[in-house]
């Protein structure tokens, strides 16, 4: 490992910690009365400001410290979210193919007419009798009456392969930026749901590479072996196929959380802001277009932005490299 | 190869329908009352979102019960719709519906009349009308309305109102098929005739956007340049391999990971703070005529594809070095020939292609990168025009601007597919 590498993650590590320490000391940001309505860097007002102060007369260095604890937090919720999607679809698509799951033609109806049924209840709903609720309960029943044995023994494949890819390209081809613009906008979501819809249009990347390299490992000897012992899908997955792509995952987890940090910085440059209060480093950053002479505005958040980011981008090309 | 693009486009398609689809729902989903009052003077507000057919239904079909009728989206009064609907399940009897919405529209305008003449008080004014459009009281007709005396007749023709016990029809779901004369198509037809509608000033939204998009589409042009520009620099720098040369490999490798509005705001404070040689307004006064000296665009467009350069540099450098250790290339060397020789002789026609590819991948990243660049340089682009509305909520431009990018660069990356497959016929991307 190289020796800046060493010194960037140090300098990352002990900004996470510091940020965490003042988020359990929980530090208010007090408009400093004396410096109110103008931008100042490195001054005294009531008290001493390292950082310098914004147009407000907030301390720029309690926004830049709790800025970046928001931040680092907002990406890590995506980051689980979007991975969950990413590793489930991924690895269904990878390890279960076209040919994986099979289903009884009589599952597969019920499960249709299930959902049929679902629908209908919501088609009924402005005045639902209490009888008419149980008609979709009965429909299904005729149905399995009805030639139970031959459709017990005949079976269908679930292409999950193909339904996933074709997900992947329609997914792949929206414009994933704008749409988040207009998505936040317009659905003026809640913090947890702000989460959600970054993660629902981040995942595809990931997720494809997990397909990959699952389909690389599916085809070793040992799955075999372990399907010839008889041992469950399931656990094969989590025992063996997870195991061995555990480091690529790590790697593409490294590189998303630094574009999911980003993105969340250019979206609160904006003025998009999932959490509900406006500070956040792409917050200072847009302050800072407001005044081009408030230098210590610009200086701050982007060597923030480039120290925290470079070690990270640096930490996952050299796992990058190990593992090849 | 045919066969591919056919396919490709069939896979296209769903997102196609995807944006056309979202950018409809935005429009009937506009946060706010502007868009979905039914008063006809406001409607010119939003005519993008709205087209005065709001009491149309939504799609080319809807899936109604046994006993609906197309009668119903012919009342333009919405209250109006949900009691007709409720009460043809009840009764099953379109005339008499009819008759019985005409009727609770005549008592509710006779008692608005009395109530304008002051004969009823504002209570039982207010008590009455909902008591008409409820759907609650619906069950228990007659309706009991309390008043005076002179709409008492009128009372008469509501109560004579007949239930038909006829509540299973209501149960069945049918599919009905409505035709042309529905929001979606309208919508639709006016996006694709071009009319646009009018933004929150009174503007038409498609002259705006459209000036602005040659301003985003003319900087993305220039950054394009400038990143086809940055092979053969890179590919030169290889040759050279000198320490200036490693100097500047070091540099990109480092920076590769810093994003293009920070480089942004950094070419501003030093050209136009440290340095004062810009003008912060000089893109607004290259639009207004005052300025002609268009070279300004490469700043910004530098700062768009510095992170793109970056990272080019870096797979053309990793390219050539894998390519220089192959067989062939020790061969030509033993044979006496410049390194340089070699180089642009066979080494370029084995390993470049992946680049020229990879250069079609960079329009979407330039058309939605511009939003933030643009903003940060004060173009008039579409980038900014997107975020001054995003400000002021003015919705259909916003609309407008989805549905315009979201089409561009869906477009692109099915382009990019294409262009890939010409160049590398060898892979075959899996279907």
């Amino acid at each position: 490992m190289n020796r800046w590498l060493k010194y960037g993650l140090i300098w990352n590590i002990s900004l996470l910690i510091l940020s965490m320490l003042w988020q359990l000391a929980s530090i208010e940001n007090q408009i400093d009365n004396a410096l109110h309505g103008a931008y100042a860097p490195f001054s005294i007002g009531d008290r001493i400001h390292i950082f310098g102060t914004d147009y407000f007369g907030y301390d720029l260095l309690n926004h830049f410290i709790s800025g970046f604890s928001l931040s680092v937090f907002n990406a890590l919720v995506i980051l689980v979210f979007s991975s969950i999607i990413a590793l489930l679809l991924g690895v269904l698509a990878g390890y279960f193919a076209n040919d994986g799951i099979r289903l009884r033609i009589l599952s597969l109806f019920m499960l249709i007419l299930l959902l049929v049924d679902i629908a209908y209840l919501f088609f009924i709903v402005p005045s639902p009798d209490i009888l008419i609720l149980f008609l979709p309960f009965i429909i299904v029943l005729t149905f399995i009456s009805l030639d139970y044995r031959l459709w017990r023994t005949k079976y269908v494949f679930i292409p999950f392969d193909r339904i996933i890819s074709s997900l992947y390209e329609i997914m792949g081809s929206l414009p994933k930026f704008i749409l988040l613009i207009c998505l936040v906008l317009f659905l003026e979501p809640n913090w947890l749901g702000y989460a959600c819809i970054l993660s629902v249009l981040t995942w595809v990347q990931k997720s494809r590479i997990i397909r990959a390299e699952v389909i690389k490992v599916k085809t070793a000897y040992y799955i075999d072996a372990a399907k010839a012992l008889g041992i469950k899908d399931l656990w094969i997955i989590i025992r063996h196929i997870l195991n061995n792509i555990q480091e690529t995952i790590l790697v593409t987890r490294i590189y998303a959380f630094g574009n999911l940090f980003l993105l969340d910085a250019s979206l609160n440059f904006i003025g998009i802001s999932g959490v509900g209060s406006n500070v956040s480093w792409g917050n200072i950053l847009a302050q800072y277009r407001y005044d081009l002479s408030a230098w210590w505005l610009l200086l701050f958040p982007s060597i923030g932005l480039t120290l925290f980011l470079i070690p990270l981008f640096s930490l996952a090309k050299y796992l990058e490299n190990k593992t090849n | 190869m045919i066969k591919f693009i056919a396919k490709r486009l069939l896979r296209w398609l769903p997102s196609f329908v995807a944006i056309i689809l979202l950018s409809f729902l935005f429009c009937l989903n506009v946060p706010g009352d502007a868009s979905l009052s039914e008063d006809q003077n406001t409607g010119t507000v939003n005519q993008l979102i709205v087209p005065n057919t709001y009491h149309l239904p939504l799609f080319y079909f809807s899936l109604k019960p046994y006993n609906w009728n197309i009668f119903l989206n012919e009342l333009s009064q919405s209250h109006y719709k949900d009691l007709a609907e409720l009460l043809l399940a009840y009764s099953g009897d379109i005339h008499a519906v009819k008759k019985q919405i005409r009727n609770i529209n005549n008592t509710s305008i006779a008692l608005t009349k009395l109530y304008s003449e002051g004969k009823i008080e504002a209570y039982t004014y207010k008590k009455d009308i909902s008591a008409l459009s409820n759907l609650k009281y619906v069950k228990s007709l007659p309706i009991k309305v309390s008043g005076s005396k002179p709409y008492q007749i009128l009372l008469k023709d509501l109560n004579a109102f007949e239930f038909h016990d006829n509540a299973w029809k209501r149960y069945i779901p049918c599919i009905y098929w409505i035709g042309q004369n529905n929001i979606f198509h309208q919508w639709l037809s006016s996006l694709i005739n071009g009319d646009w509608g009018q933004n929150t000033n009174g503007q038409p939204v498609k002259k705006l956007i459209f000036t602005a998009f040659s301003k985003t589409l003319f900087l993305a042009f220039v950054s394009l340049l400038l990143a086809v520009m940055a092979i053969p620099i890179s590919v030169h720098l290889f040759t050279i391999n000198s320490g200036l040369s490693k100097l500047i490999i070091k540099f990109l490798q480092t920076t590769i990971s810093i994003p293009r509005f920070i480089w942004a705001l950094v070419f501003l404070f030093l050209l136009a703070n440290v340095l004062n040689w810009m003008d912060p307004l000089v893109f607004k006064q290259l639009d207004r005529g005052y300025s002609k000296n268009y070279f300004w665009y490469l700043v910004p467009a530098g700062a768009m594809v510095f992170p793109f350069v970056a990272f080019l540099q870096d797979q053309i450098q990793t390219q050539l070095r894998v390519e220089f250790n192959k067989d062939y290339v020790k061969t030509a060397l033993a044979k006496g020939m410049a390194k340089r020789q070699v180089l642009y002789r066979h080494v370029l026609k084995n390993s470049l292609f992946p680049f020229i590819t990879s250069i079609t991948h960079l329009i979407p990243v330039l058309l939605s990168g511009s939003v933030l660049v643009e903003r940060i340089f004060g173009i008039p682009g579409l980038g900014d025009l997107l975020i001054e509305s995003l400000k002021g909520r003015d919705f259909p431009v916003i609309i407008g601007i989805t549905f315009l990018l979201s089409i561009i660069i869906s477009l692109s990356y099915l382009l990019g597919d294409i262009l890939y497959q010409i160049f590398h016929p060898k892979v075959k991307i899996d279907s």
